[in-house]
């Protein structure tokens, strides 16, 4: 059983992965990202050797509780991330948990998380390897953590294998992956403040917190070296049993869900979302089909999750990237600078351009419904621009004004407004004609956030290649002339005009040149954006 | 002039040829059916005729309005029901239905209660602002079919429409259709059930390969024999000799 599951999980993968260029160049990214964390955070563990058993032990506790603790709940929230070996799809086949269990175990161990514990443990066990009895405590340790790891991220998911097959929690889920990044960056810059730069007090402090998460299950194992070199007996036998014994629960939790969930198939659907009768948007918009088509998109962007987390993305991106100035300025770097100010432009700008561009993949072949209907190409723009600007038009804005309020710089008011509207039609041009062009099949709303990526590819690639330079080059216009408002204040008032006059004009011009292409394309289009599910 | 008029259609997908050579002349205020087996064009075949799929040679009108060349005009004459395309599911019922009537240009208070009396007779009125990904197929099938009806088509295109429907939405559907075509609209729709074409459809066309094996009103097509049996015999189809093999099957054994 256990070799089955192995080989079926590998020839899973491998027929997900081959011939499917985007999915692999995304794999080996994200292969390179961890293995790099991985081999960083080994190489501070295996330097530390000849350190005092403090530091060790502290350095090695503080790693492996915050593994613990992030790697289970990025299993859950990634549920759908490999829902190969789900244990619902067992359930027509005469199997209890106890036959699935050794096998899903290996290949849980055989998982990125479970290859980075391992190599963490790894690279702790030598750290310990200048005498015998930690040495042996850390190999002790080391297993049962590892293995706790992988079995409660498992429990878990049996455990809410039944909620995470409706639409409702994968909605949630693809909301709730954005905002684990977002915090994780906003973290890493407190982490950042808090440890400080001197390495030897980092780790006194890190110590610090280490004996006291070595008394939660999260440090238990990993703390048993640590007894066992600055000769805490009681301690070890202490935390050795509580460790032990959390991994048998944590066995027999796993082995209970897996036994109720094998004779509970997974159903998806259900959930039941109601909508308002009659919502504003609808009354708002005139009746026909630029109407209806920019209705359609505004209520997308509350309720496909794969909007909402692009929205949030626009808002969030230019705050996000002088975050780090924010919370812990280098010497002699302000926030009171003129240039500051162009994090919001550039921000919404390119933001914008590759969500203008990638509006029409995320209907699917939904998109037949337009097709079927006698409507002009021109109309699916003009209406997906409709729209498209009613958020990002405020969000521009409302960032804008955010930027002028934390810097203080209200003098250049109306040049920022200028070349962030601007800039923002620059984009929607450009991403309206690349979206007429080039299209590329994504994973429906719905499915596993993890999902993205495997479908576009090169073309996906270029067409953000396309919307970054295009947006890039029509804005210039409009940047340089607020830009000269510094010097010449009234220039401001012409970088407004032009925002206000030209930037709608190269819209409609766009629309109507990318709706002729959409025009004589159609059929081709639907193939295009048609998600093909392996 | 026929409603529907295909003419000379190919279309390969790589290296096979899905669709040989095909025309077809749909009668107007006919309930017309294709059946084939599995794979046999059908989905093609009406794909290329709705305007969602390019033929590589070949020419389609409906009511002489040609739909690769005068696309806007043929289009606002068809209904149309696809199978195995998404629905902008992330809208309810009721706002599914809107949008499409935004699309064909339905002025808004005939549109509005256009949806509801679809949605009364097809029973999804208790479901209206229930988002459609939370539907069930059969009620996603009818929500499709309500879409295909709303601008008031003088031809409907409908591809699998009874699949997956219960049999009591399968009787409001098969009412609506014969309601429809008594007042002079025309249908094609495809199926792979015989007993459903038989009972329902005036015409008959039987597709294999990509081409038309038979033609005519359904009982020229049937020939006396049950449609079942006709069928068979013009896909040349034999059961008998792939079935040896499983004769083991349903004897009990020891080697389970």
């Amino acid at each position: 059983m256990v070799g089955t599951l192995v080989r079926l999980q590998l020839k899973l993968f491998g027929r997900g992965v081959r011939g499917n260029v985007g999915k692999l160049i995304g794999l080996v990214i994200t292969g390179l990202w961890i293995a790099g964390v991985v081999l960083a955070l080994s190489a501070g563990l295996i330097l530390l050797r000849g350190h005092p058993a403090d530091e060790r032990g502290g350095a090695g506790v503080l790693v492996f509780s915050a593994l613990a603790l992030v790697w289970p709940m990025l299993t859950l929230i990634s549920s759908g991330a490999d829902q190969t070996l789900d244990p619902g799809r067992f359930a027509l086949f005469p199997l209890r948990a106890r036959d699935l269990m050794p096998g899903l175990l290996v290949v849980g161990v055989l998982g990125s998380g479970g290859l980075t514990a391992s190599a963490l443990a790894l690279a702790y066990l030598y750290s310990w390897s200048s005498a015998l009895v930690p040495a042996v405590a850390a190999l002790v340790g080391g297993t049962i953590g590892v293995l706790t790891v992988v079995v409660v991220s498992r429990a878990l998911t049996s455990l809410f294998a039944q909620g995470m097959a409706t639409r409702r929690y994968r909605d949630f889920s693809a909301s709730a992956l954005a905002m684990v990044v977002i915090a994780s960056v906003v973290a890493m810059q407190f982490i950042q403040k808090w440890v400080g730069t001197d390495p030897s007090a980092m780790l006194r402090r890190v110590a610090g917190v280490s004996r006291i998460l070595a008394w939660t299950p999260m440090g238990w194992a990993w703390a048993l070296p640590w007894d066992a070199a600055e000769g805490r007996w009681g301690h070890l036998v202490l935390r050795g049993t509580l460790a032990v014994g959390m991994l048998a629960l944590g066995w027999r939790v796993w082995r209970h869900t897996l036994d109720v969930a094998l004779v509970s198939p997974l159903e998806s659907g259900g959930g039941g979302g109601k909508v308002k009768a009659s919502g504003w948007i609808d009354r708002v918009l005139p009746h026909g089909p630029v109407g209806a088509i920019g209705a359609r998109s505004l209520k997308y962007w509350r309720r496909d999750p794969r909007h909402v987390v692009n929205v949030l993305g626009a808002l969030l991106l230019p705050l996000l990237m002088i975050l780090p100035m924010l919370i812990n300025p280098l010497p002699g770097q302000s926030l009171r600078e003129p240039w500051v100010l162009m994090y919001p432009v550039l921000g919404s700008m390119l933001m914008s351009a590759s969500s203008v561009a990638s509006e029409i993949t995320y209907d699917g072949s939904a998109l037949w419904t337009q097709i079927v209907a006698p409507i002009r190409g021109r109309d699916d723009r003009l209406g997906r621009l409709v729209g498209l600007l009613a958020i990002f038009v405020p969000a521009t804005i409302f960032t804008d004004l955010v930027f002028l309020a934390l810097t203080g710089q209200w003098r250049y008011t109306v040049p920022l407004l200028s070349a962030g509207l601007g800039s923002l039609a620059a984009a929607t041009a450009v991403g309206t004609l690349v979206g007429s062009w080039w299209q590329f099949a994504v994973p429906p709303p719905g499915s596993s956030p993890f999902a993205k990526g495997s479908g576009g590819g090169a073309v996906s690639v270029l067409s953000a290649l396309a919307c970054m330079a295009g947006s890039i080059a029509l804005s210039m216009p409009f940047i340089a002339v607020a830009l000269l408002a510094a010097w010449q204040p009234w220039l401001g008032w012409v970088a407004l005009g032009m925002a206000l006059g030209v930037g709608p004009a190269i819209i409609w011009g766009a629309a109507h040149i990318g709706g002729r292409r959409l025009d004589a394309t159609w059929p081709e289009v639907l193939k295009r954006v048609t998600y093909e599910s392996s | 002039m026929p409603a529907l008029q295909l003419n000379n259609l190919f279309k390969n997908f790589g290296a096979k040829r899905a669709v040989d050579n095909l025309s077809l002349a749909v009668p107007r205020g006919c309930l017309f059916g294709l059946v084939g087996p599995n794979g046999a064009g059908k989905t093609t075949t009406l794909s290329m005729a709705t305007g969602l799929l390019r033929p590589d040679h070949g020419s389609v009108q409906v009511w002489g309005r040609d739909v690769w060349a005068d696309p806007a005009s043929a289009k606002a004459m068809m209904g149309v029901l696809p199978d195995g395309l998404r629905l902008f599911d992330r809208l309810s019922g009721a706002e599914l239905l809107r949008f499409v009537a935004g699309l064909r240009r339905v002025p808004a208070a005939e549109a509005s209660m256009r949806a509801d009396a679809l949605l009364a007779a097809l029973g999804l009125a208790d479901d209206a602002n229930t988002l459609v990904c939370d539907y069930s197929a059969g009620m996603t099938k009818k929500i499709g079919l309500a879409c295909a009806l709303i601008h008031n088509p003088q031809l409907l295109v409908l591809d699998e429409p009874m699949e997956a429907v219960d049999p009591v939405s399968g009787q409001v559907i098969r009412t609506i259709l014969f309601d429809f075509v008594a007042r002079g609209g025309t249908v094609v729709m495809s199926s792979h059930v015989m007993e459903l074409v038989e009972s329902m459809c005036d015409a008959i066309a039987v597709v294999a390969s990509g081409r038309i094996l038979a033609v005519g009103t359904t009982e020229q097509v049937k020939g006396g024999l049950p449609l079942q049996e006709r069928f068979l015999d013009l896909v040349g189809a034999r059961f008998e000799q792939g079935s040896e093999g499983l004769a083991w099957l349903g004897h009990s054994s020891a080697s389970n």
